[in-house]
């Protein structure tokens, strides 16, 4: 179980206990957050659940796939040096997420 | 009439009625499609395989259950909804579009970076030569020309073919096999008959990238088996090289030219996108999700029990996500039976939904944004050549469609 907070557009924080196994992608759908869709249900094929890391959280990533680079040249809203697809961020048994904070971005389709 | 439109005015009640039911118009759904309004998730009998199998309707219902780690994906479940007679290499001779994961994620991956929006977008000018040469083509012919064959075929098919690595003179039999594997009137013998042509041919194909490895989808594929020290089976190339090769043409030309027609069907819609350049990209959309040529095209089956809107499907239980009925839900779009291009946007299940999301999504809305920019501002006359209640229709085929679409200018 990892705590992870989803910060929205307008300031307004959702934390969430996602438990191990899921992606922050799939935390957020199965909640109802809005602002991540998620099309592809994890698969890494649409881009549709693009959220921005928070640098200062301090949570140490996992290393970006190509095909995870490739898809986030073709998101919704722009790239930016901290983005990332959230369906490729895995909650894991040693709970390596856990505190991370991601921000929404304005749209995803 | 043109073979495949046998549509009756009256539809037998759907309970003694096989699916797949036909569409009365290719524009609607079929007129029993209103039973789900009632009963959103029911059973049904199959034609040809007599198997009972779960329809299940509606946006949420689908979006809920595509996205359900218990739904299997593969051919070999003994109640896999086919809906025709499948030869048994329809079962095993798949490729990601019939696994589960790991085995789906790790084929997928081989070709998933050639159709991402990135390398897509790269494409773009090398579809607008090919969409500019066999418009031109088309309006060096007598008309009535049917478009479907000179156009709405030839661009996907060309560009998937580049993708791939494949030479052009081998479009044709590709076009004429493709029909065949993925229409709704062959035989299961014409089925089998045409995937050992197929086969036979990308064998070779396979063979000879690796061989003579080039800049294409199959050259790459085979580098990254390598370069990760895995194992693969020619098979597993070929199979891959067929999916890509059917999912990504009949799939594109059958978008064009039913797309096209109900476009002419509805002048003041066209009239708007003639009118705004800006219209074209939610215009694509909401055509897919208003024909939704897939509607019949994305089969499961249970892993175990789910519980879903009330009913419970059974473990090895068929299913049938009908995603005609999600991009119809009133609840999520109003007036969901009219076209409305301003409104589209992606978010539509017309490219399903879940892992299984279509690879070559990113491909097709490119494609026919280039034709129809393209189209109605090189033949402003365009027009169909005869009534459009008198074009046949693929009904019950795996992805539906119009045997051909006559035009004039």
């Amino acid at each position: 179980m990892a705590k992870i907070s989803y910060v929205h557009l307008n300031g307004t924080v959702t934390v969430l206990d996602v438990p191990s196994g899921n992606s922050v992608m799939r935390g957020a759908v199965l909640n109802g957050v809005d602002g991540i869709v998620g099309q592809c249900g994890g698969g890494a094929m649409c881009g549709t659940c693009h959220v921005y890391v928070d640098e200062q959280c301090g949570v140490q990533l996992p290393p970006m796939r190509p095909v995870e680079d490739e898809l986030l040249y073709g998101t919704a809203s722009e790239r930016r040096e901290n983005s990332r697809l959230s369906c490729q961020l895995k909650i894991t048994e040693n709970n390596e997420l856990d505190g991370l904070v991601v921000h929404l971005p304005e749209k995803q389709l | 009439m043109s073979m495949g439109t046998t549509s009756s005015p009256t539809p037998t009640p759907a309970a003694e009625e096989t699916f797949p039911w036909e569409r009365v118009c290719p524009f609607q759904p079929p007129q029993s499609y209103e039973l789900f309004q009632t009963e959103p998730i029911r059973q049904v009998t199959l034609r040809d395989s007599g198997l009972r199998t779960w329809l299940v309707t509606g946006y949420h219902n689908i979006r809920l259950l595509l996205t359900d780690p218990r739904i299997s994906a593969s051919r070999k479940h003994a109640n896999f909804p086919f809906y025709f007679h499948a030869p048994p290499e329809f079962r095993t001779e798949t490729s990601f579009i019939g696994y589960d994961e790991p085995d789906h994620g790790q084929t997928r991956g081989k070709a998933a970076v050639t159709f991402t929006n990135r390398r897509v977008k790269m494409l773009r000018e090398q579809i607008e030569q090919i969409t500019d040469d066999a418009i031109a083509a088309m309006l060096q012919m007598t008309p009535p020309v049917d478009m479907h064959f000179a156009l709405s075929l030839r661009v996907p098919m060309t560009v998937i073919c580049i993708l791939l690595g494949i030479p052009e003179d081998k479009h044709e039999f590709f076009q004429e096999n493709g029909t065949v594997l993925l229409g709704g009137i062959a035989t299961m013998e014409q089925r089998q008959a045409a995937l050992v042509d197929v086969n036979e041919y990308l064998y070779e194909l396979v063979a000879l990238k690796e061989r003579e490895p080039g800049d294409d989808l199959l050259s790459r594929a085979i580098a990254e088996y390598r370069n990760a020290g895995q194992s693969y089976e020619q098979r597993d190339l070929v199979n891959l090289c067929r999916l890509l090769m059917n999912g990504g043409h009949e799939t594109t030309a059958s978008m064009i030219s039913l797309g096209t027609a109900a476009l002419l069907e509805h002048p003041e819609q066209l009239a708007l996108l003639k009118a705004d350049d800006s219209l074209i990209d939610p215009a694509v959309e909401e055509l897919i999700r208003y024909l939704t040529i897939g509607d019949i095209a994305v089969p499961r089956v249970a892993l175990e029990d789910i519980e879903i809107g009330g009913v419970t499907i059974g473990k090895g239980d068929g299913i049938l996500c009908l995603v005609l009925t999600g991009n119809r839900d009133p609840e999520v779009y109003d007036n969901p039976n009219d076209l409305i291009l301003s409104r589209g946007k992606r978010g539509h299940l017309g490219f399903g939904h879940g892992l299984h999301y279509c690879i070559g999504a990113d491909l097709a809305r490119l494609e026919l944004q280039i034709v129809w920019s393209k189209l109605f501002k090189a033949i402003p006359t365009l027009r169909l050549a005869k009534p459009f209640e008198e074009m046949g229709s693929k009904e019950r085929a795996v992805i539906y469609g119009l045997w051909g679409l006559p035009v004039t200018w």
